[in-house]
């Protein structure tokens, strides 16, 4: 309990650290920002208005501390590309985002537990064989090359999705591929982990003592050495997931979907700050959040965690 | 039994799945709704902001209408001005406006709001990027209702071309940046940030009633998935971002309809005029003839850029007045080249810098000549560089050769005072960005602002076109960007405008229509 509370704690310090690095490996580039947006030639004057309104003209100090005080009332300043508050364009991209974080864990997770299970129990089996197969092909596959592979065969060839964008929400068809996409890389990892610990319980001196006593096989693997394999396999699949929100960048580029990592991929393209540390600061939060989750995660599948 | 409720369960689950799939479908489909795949999103829809492209293409298109328009063939024509007049000095213009013309929220369009509209523009609290734009305005006023008298610095014979398909007519009197209101056939209706721009038919229209009921935008960044969403119906219409490795499956599709016409948009090596005035070459003008002559671009265009392009002679499009058909291509011969290079101080194994803005193409054609350079024994060097990188290099000037792309303009007098008075290599961090400086050519520029005689300012064009390109020899042009536009078969009416953009939007949204 106290690691998760020091995990809040310690929240706002990472964000203002992240928010520095930021700050200063975006003002490193010699191309000033006023340029990118208006992408032609303006006269000195009509450029020095511009970047006043930005607050670009001001030193970066200043810059900084302006920023990190309006981050500090939730003030992510404006985006110079959209000239829009930043946390309105956040906010009206999040659902779609949080609807294919959460539906790329599902699969993920729908991927991972039967494979992980049917592995251990059918050890060197062609099941096995064929699982391990797939878990490479999951960990190894770029996310952006899946994308494209599953827009040609699902969307293109057999006409079962839809090929890109968002529909009018609620839609799950628009959300099948991605989901897919994010899904199989996390559970290529969280798979064999999963896999693996539980070949390590099923040596345990207790599930020899359980099958001793006639318990039968299914329920050694799945409440006992199940319980126990978890806990690993559950440290893995939050960092994995962790990992899965770095390909939300690419997965909502290649799908033409809007969300957090396609207004970031704006922000790089235009070298829109605000932007940038706005998208990277909420997708920061997500790491966060699904870590904490974890950490609750352990709390309840490990009661040695509990008492420790 | 338990197995059975669950497949029931699922049963149920998938067909209200396959229904609602089958009812999105139904609606992107609707009869009345026309989408448009672009490969940029709507950056703002605030009419004192949308001075890039795609933003004035969407909003100029739907919500906007400007006071003159542009022809199929880039002419400037009557939108929401009916004439525009010079004085006898070419100074002072007075712009007639077009009577029973409604805004969307039914106000009646008057030149106050033309002044309301300018005025905002140039208030520096506004930080305007059309600011600039207005440089040459010295005031205006409103006329009565109908008319606008302006005043300009110098002599100007197309002034009101820079009226052209920008200054959008927004109703200050209800202006919010969030929910613009004009003139124009469509009015807003949403937007989804990083998805789409809708837009609904604004039935008052001066024009009649729009064609669509909706239009939509749809922002798809990959041209591949914008092909796909093209062929499987996703889309109606793909406009300038067609993809070249798609064009052969979109081209042999039987619903659909792939149109184009070589573009404005011209690619071309700029030789560097500011190493040769600092002392940089031996014999400059020699220098920039050999390169000349080294480039082989009857061989290298068509094998490199395929479909996307066509060979450029000079820097003016054929269509437009002021082309000049007695510029060739600058014949290949490197022997010819070498004797040149030799003149200007560049002999076999001294290095050749070929630096490259990276766009599609450009890396590979500076490569091709490369090669060839290569092969005559000097050391060329290739460079290829993104946009955020490439203005610092640039302004170092230590390049030989520059790849970049210069976007057209309206006529041929504003594609010379743009981009060859005013500068010629992107750096406009610097006060003084032009690398091709030419008296001669300045007074020519002018006289063609000052002279309303076609033929003679034909003749003008063509003697600054003869001055750049054959006399100094400033630039290689490669070629022009063709554009493409490809449709679903329903989609009747496309006409293709050279002007890329916003022009041919701006048009077939009142005039594109599906077929019954």
């Amino acid at each position: 309990m106290k690691v998760i509370l020091k995990r809040i704690v310690l929240l706002p310090v990472v964000l203002i650290g992240v928010a520095l690095i930021l700050f200063a490996v975006i003002h490193l580039s010699p191309t000033s920002p006023a340029q990118l947006l208006i992408a032609d030639y303006v006269t000195p004057e009509v450029r020095a208005n511009i970047e006043a309104k930005l607050g670009l003209d001001q030193p970066l100090p200043i810059q900084f501390e302006k920023y990190v005080v309006g981050l500090a009332q939730g003030d992510l300043g404006d985006s110079f590309r959209y000239r829009d508050p930043v946390s309105k364009l956040l906010l009206d991209v999040l659902p779609s985002s949080v609807a294919l974080i959460a539906s790329g864990l599902v699969v993920a997770l729908i991927i991972t537990l039967p494979l992980g299970f049917l592995a251990a129990r059918f050890k060197n089996g062609w099941l096995d064989t064929a699982i391990r197969g797939f878990v490479v092909c999951g960990v190894s596959i770029p996310s952006f090359y899946l994308g494209i592979v599953l827009i040609l065969v699902l969307g293109f060839y057999l006409h079962l999705i839809p090929i890109s964008g968002r529909g009018t929400p609620p839609d799950f068809w628009h959300l099948i591929a991605p989901a897919i996409v994010l899904g199989v890389n996390t559970a290529g990892s969280s798979t064999r982990v999963l896999r693996a610990a539980l070949l390590d319980s099923l040596n345990e001196d207790y599930i020899r003592a359980a099958r001793a006593r006639g318990i039968n096989e299914r329920a050694i693997l799945l409440k006992l050495a199940g319980r126990n394999a978890l806990v690993s396999a559950v440290t893995v699949f939050g960092a994995d997931s962790a990992g899965m929100i770095g390909s939300v960048i690419l997965v909502e580029t290649v799908f033409a979907r809007p969300g957090l990592g396609q207004l970031l991929f704006t922000g790089l393209k235009y070298h829109d700050f605000p932007l940038i540390s706005g998208s990277i600061l909420v997708l920061l939060i997500f790491v966060v959040a699904i870590n904490t989750l974890v950490d609750v995660l352990h709390l309840v599948i490990d009661p040695r965690v509990r008492q420790a | 039994m338990r197995s059975f409720g669950l497949r029931k369960v699922l049963l149920v689950a998938i067909l209200a799945l396959g229904s609602q799939f089958l009812a999105d479908l139904k609606a992107n489909a609707d009869d009345d709704t026309i989408t448009i795949g672009l490969s940029a999103d709507l950056r703002t829809a605030d009419f004192l902001n949308n001075r890039e492209f795609i933003s004035r293409t969407i909003m100029g298109s739907t919500v906007y209408d400007a006071l003159f328009t542009t022809d199929e063939k880039g002419n400037s024509v009557p939108s929401l001005a009916v004439k525009a007049e010079p004085s006898a000095d070419l100074k002072t213009w007075t712009f007639t406006l077009r009577e029973g013309v409604k805004f969307q929220d039914g106000k009646t369009f008057t030149a106050k709001d033309v002044v309301a509209c300018l005025d905002a523009i140039r208030d520096p609290k506004n930080a305007s990027e059309l600011a600039s734009d207005l440089g040459s305005v010295v005031s205006y006023k409103a006329d009565g209702d109908y008319k606008v008298i302006f005043t300009v610095k110098s002599p100007d014979a197309e002034f009101y071309t820079l009226f052209t398909d920008t200054f959008f007519i927004q109703d200050m009197d209800h202006f919010d940046k969030e929910h613009p209101i004009g003139t124009g056939p469509y009015e807003w209706d949403s937007r989804v940030v990083g998805d789409r721009t809708s837009f609904k038919r604004f039935d008052g229209y001066w024009r009649g009633k729009p064609p669509f009921a909706h239009v939509v935008f749809r922002y798809i960044p990959d041209p591949q998935v914008a092909a796909l969403e093209l062929q499987n119906g996703g889309v109606d219409m793909l406009h300038n971002d067609v993809s070249m490795y798609a064009l052969d499956s979109l081209k042999s599709n039987p619903d659909l309809d792939v149109y184009h016409v070589p573009g404005n948009t011209l690619i071309q090596g700029y030789l560097n005029m500011e190493k040769a005035r600092n002392g940089g070459y031996k014999d400059a003008l020699a220098v920039r003839q050999g390169l000349a002559y080294f480039w082989n671009a009857q061989k290298y265009v068509p094998a490199i850029v395929g479909g996307a392009g066509e060979v450029a002679s000079q820097i003016l499009p054929p269509w437009q007045l002021g082309y000049d058909p007695d510029i060739k291509v600058w014949p290949y011969d490197p022997d010819k080249g070498a004797a040149l290079l030799a003149k200007g101080g560049i002999n076999k194994g001294d290095p050749i810098k070929l630096l490259v803005y990276e766009r599609p193409y450009l890396c590979d054609l500076a490569t091709a000549l490369q090669s060839d350079l290569k092969a005559h024994g000097y050391d060329a060097q290739v460079q290829c560089l993104a946009p955020e990188a490439a203005p610092a290099e640039v302004a170092k000037y230590q390049w030989d050769v520059l790849y970049f792309n210069t976007s057209g303009r309206s006529t041929a007098m504003a594609m010379y005072r743009d981009r060859w008075l005013s500068r010629l290599a992107p750096t406009p961090q610097q006060k003084d960005v032009r690398t091709y400086k030419s008296d001669e050519v300045d007074a020519l520029v002018a006289k063609m602002g000052q002279t309303t005689d076609r033929d003679a300012y034909e003749k003008l064009s063509q003697q600054v076109s003869q001055d750049i390109l054959v006399k100094d020899v400033a630039v290689l042009p490669l070629y022009w960007e063709n554009v493409y536009v490809a449709a679903q078969k329903k989609v009747q009416d496309v006409k293709v405008s050279p002007l890329a953009w916003y022009p041919l939007l701006m048009n077939a949204m009142t005039t594109v229509k599906f077929a019954n």
